[in-house]
């Protein structure tokens, strides 16, 4: 297992622990359960024990505050990454000008490396990682900024290589130290890179891949099946990233093509491809809900849920915005709304019963 | 396994960076595919930002790309549909079927290489020597290099590799200044894959001295007056990229049309 993955669960421990604390105290205080001094103070001693390795192996967050507190270093460290990143920038730009063309590319190789062994540094020093995470920001943007600036310097033709170089060190930064942030930009390259390519073969400049959604459809589906590989079950903890970004590509994509068909590479009418698209949408978002439902994916349903209610809510306004009265329309929006909530109640009732007692 | 990532990371960020070096001294070596002398017409101080101190020159053409109309709506000119489709444009589709306009406009660029002219002041189109507008005309585009520079050997024309686009324009009635009946199609050169140029630290000194972008100095009376403030060596490589050989400042002569331009040969 990775250390990052190890500490994923270690986090979910001490949040069971907690949990089970919590409970118990509320079942003492209704009377259902009363433990006597001697089994509290064992099991007290053993939870304190277990919370204590667990902060010192992997410095988790035992307390409901300490988790809150965390999640502001996290805001604040992507926070702090996006401005060190737009300050080398700056930096950069500031004094170009001033600078001869060794010197120039002295300064942009030297940046990420600089800050890759910062990220190093600050990952041995801190298990947290939030420096770590900062810093691996930087070393991305630093490394962006160099392939970025030295095409212009030399006036290359631009190449879709970058995204696969951008998106592979993304990656490395993510596996080597388990942090998100680094995984979803180069997650991203990884999907233009991708969808150029894709653009490449069908005749297309690379540069003209954000004009065609299909382009995104063959990576948004690679992402969703990542988390299904074997490889991949070291790495549990950046399973959401994958299948959000993943559905998140498709469901976008789709959306597109159902409401502007003639961007699509289907040799067929506009209006047939968007009723494809349409009944794509419609299937793969209720199929997204069920999958979400049945395997508790939480991210997952949501998206469906989401993504199910846009696509009908689309259509209605196709269907019905133009003949009928605006409050009429509002009247149905909010009715079909109320049903909607009577379905996903009932589902979640369905979902409960299926746990059982 | 943390030290390995992080090794093959610094390992693509050096591998990455030698390549675009190797990349640029390959074009930059043997002898230049094209060399040509422009001014401030053809090559337009730009800065990127406020604060930067980087200095680009962008390459213009006629007709100036915008996504609104072209200035002649006369017809499609060189560019019609049987150029559109030696290129690679599917046009099979009537311009009489319903769905026309939206299939051609969802059509995306393709690459080609564009052919630019440069015409003296007094030739067909560039108007006159003071004529803020670009020198350089677009005048055919091709698919690849070599056919395009034997039909065009003259120094006078670069070939450029560049982004062209299909239009779907309605007729326009110039009497009734309206849309008419009827469509047709017609190319044209919307972006060069260089436009933005570098320059370098060795050229920087002159351009430097110039307080106003381009587009800055182009509103002002003087502009009128005093024609192009420069003029560049441009040089294209063996990877069809340009670079920047010289710069120098030019004085404003009233007797002089081409406003102090010369073209250089390869």
């Amino acid at each position: 297992m990775g250390e990052s993955s190890a500490k994923h669960e270690a986090q979910q421990r001490a949040d069971r622990i907690r949990a089970f604390r919590e409970e118990l105290a509320e079942l003492e205080r209704q009377g259902v359960l009363t433990l006597d001094a001697a089994q509290r103070d064992t099991v007290e001693r053993h939870l304190q024990q277990t919370l204590a390795d667990l902060a010192k192996r992997f410095d988790v967050d035992t307390t409901a505050s300490q988790k809150q507190i965390s999640w502001g270093m996290r805001i604040a460290s992507t926070l702090g990454g996006l401005a060190l990143c737009a300050a080398v920038v700056l930096f950069f730009q500031r004094f170009w000008g001033l600078l001869g063309i060794p010197a120039q590319v002295a300064l942009l190789v030297a940046t990420p490396l600089v800050m890759l062994a910062a990220t190093e540094f600050a990952a041995r020093r801190e298990r947290t990682l939030y420096y770590g995470s900062l810093l691996s920001l930087v070393a991305f943007g630093a490394f962006v900024l160099n392939l970025s600036v030295l095409g212009s310097i030399f006036n290359l033709t631009p190449s879709h290589g970058a995204l696969l170089a951008w998106g592979i060190f993304g990656l490395l930064l993510a596996y080597a130290y388990g942090l998100q942030l680094p995984l979803a930009a180069g997650l991203i390259c990884m999907l233009g890179y991708l969808a150029a390519c894709f653009s490449s073969w069908t005749g297309a400049p690379w540069l003209s891949f954000p004009e065609r959604p299909e382009n995104f459809l063959l990576g948004g589906l690679i992402l969703i099946a990542v988390p299904g590989f074997r490889l991949q079950r070291r790495y549990a903890e950046f399973d959401w990233l994958y299948r959000t970004l993943g559905l998140l590509t498709l469901f976008l994509a789709i959306l597109i093509l159902s409401e502007w068909g003639a961007v699509s590479y289907l040799p067929m009418r506009q209006s047939t491809v968007e009723a494809i698209y349409q009944v794509t949408g419609f299937a793969a978002a209720g199929l997204a809900l069920w999958i979400g439902i049945r395997s508790r994916f939480a991210g997952v349903a949501n998206l469906g849920a989401a993504f199910f209610t846009l696509f009908l809510y689309l259509r209605f306004y196709h269907w019905w915005w133009n003949w009928m009265p605006g409050y009429l329309f509002f009247l149905v929006i909010g009715l079909v709304s109320i049903g909607l909530l009577a379905l996903f109640r009932k589902l979640r009732r369905r979902t409960a019963e299926a746990v059982g007692p | 396994m943390r030290r390995i990532a992080i090794l093959l990371a610094a390992a693509l960020v050096l591998a990455a960076d030698i390549l675009v070096v190797v990349k640029a001294a390959r074009n930059r070596s043997g002898s230049p595919l094209a060399a040509i002398e422009l001014t401030e017409r053809e090559l337009r101080l730009v800065r990127p930002q406020r604060e930067s101190t980087a200095l680009f020159l962008e390459l213009a053409w006629e007709p100036a790309w915008g996504w609104g109309r072209f200035q002649f709506e006369d017809g499609p000119g060189w560019f019609n549909q049987a150029k559109l489709e030696e290129i690679g444009y599917d046009c099979r589709m009537a311009l009489s079927d319903p769905s026309a306009a939206a299939h051609y406009r969802a059509m995306t660029a393709k690459e080609a290489f564009a052919v630019l002219e440069y015409r003296e002041a007094g030739g067909t189109g560039a108007g006159d020597g003071r004529s803020a507008a670009s020198r350089l005309m677009a005048v055919d585009v091709g698919r690849s290099f070599a056919p395009l520079r034997k039909k065009y050997p003259d120094a006078r024309f670069l070939i450029v590799p560049s982004l062209v686009r299909l239009l779907y324009t309605v007729e326009w009635d110039a009497n009734a200044r309206r849309d008419a009946p009827g469509a047709y199609l017609r190319g044209a050169v919307v972006e060069m894959l260089v436009g933005q140029i570098s320059v370098p630290p060795s050229q920087r000194s002159v351009l430097q001295a110039l307080r106003q972008t381009t587009s800055e100095y182009l509103a002002t009376p003087e502009a009128r007056a005093g024609g192009p403030r420069y003029s560049v060596v441009l040089y294209y490589g063996r990877n069809y990229e340009p670079w920047i050989g010289s710069c120098r400042l030019l004085t404003p002569s009233a007797d002089d049309p081409t406003g102090g331009t010369k073209r250089t040969h390869p």
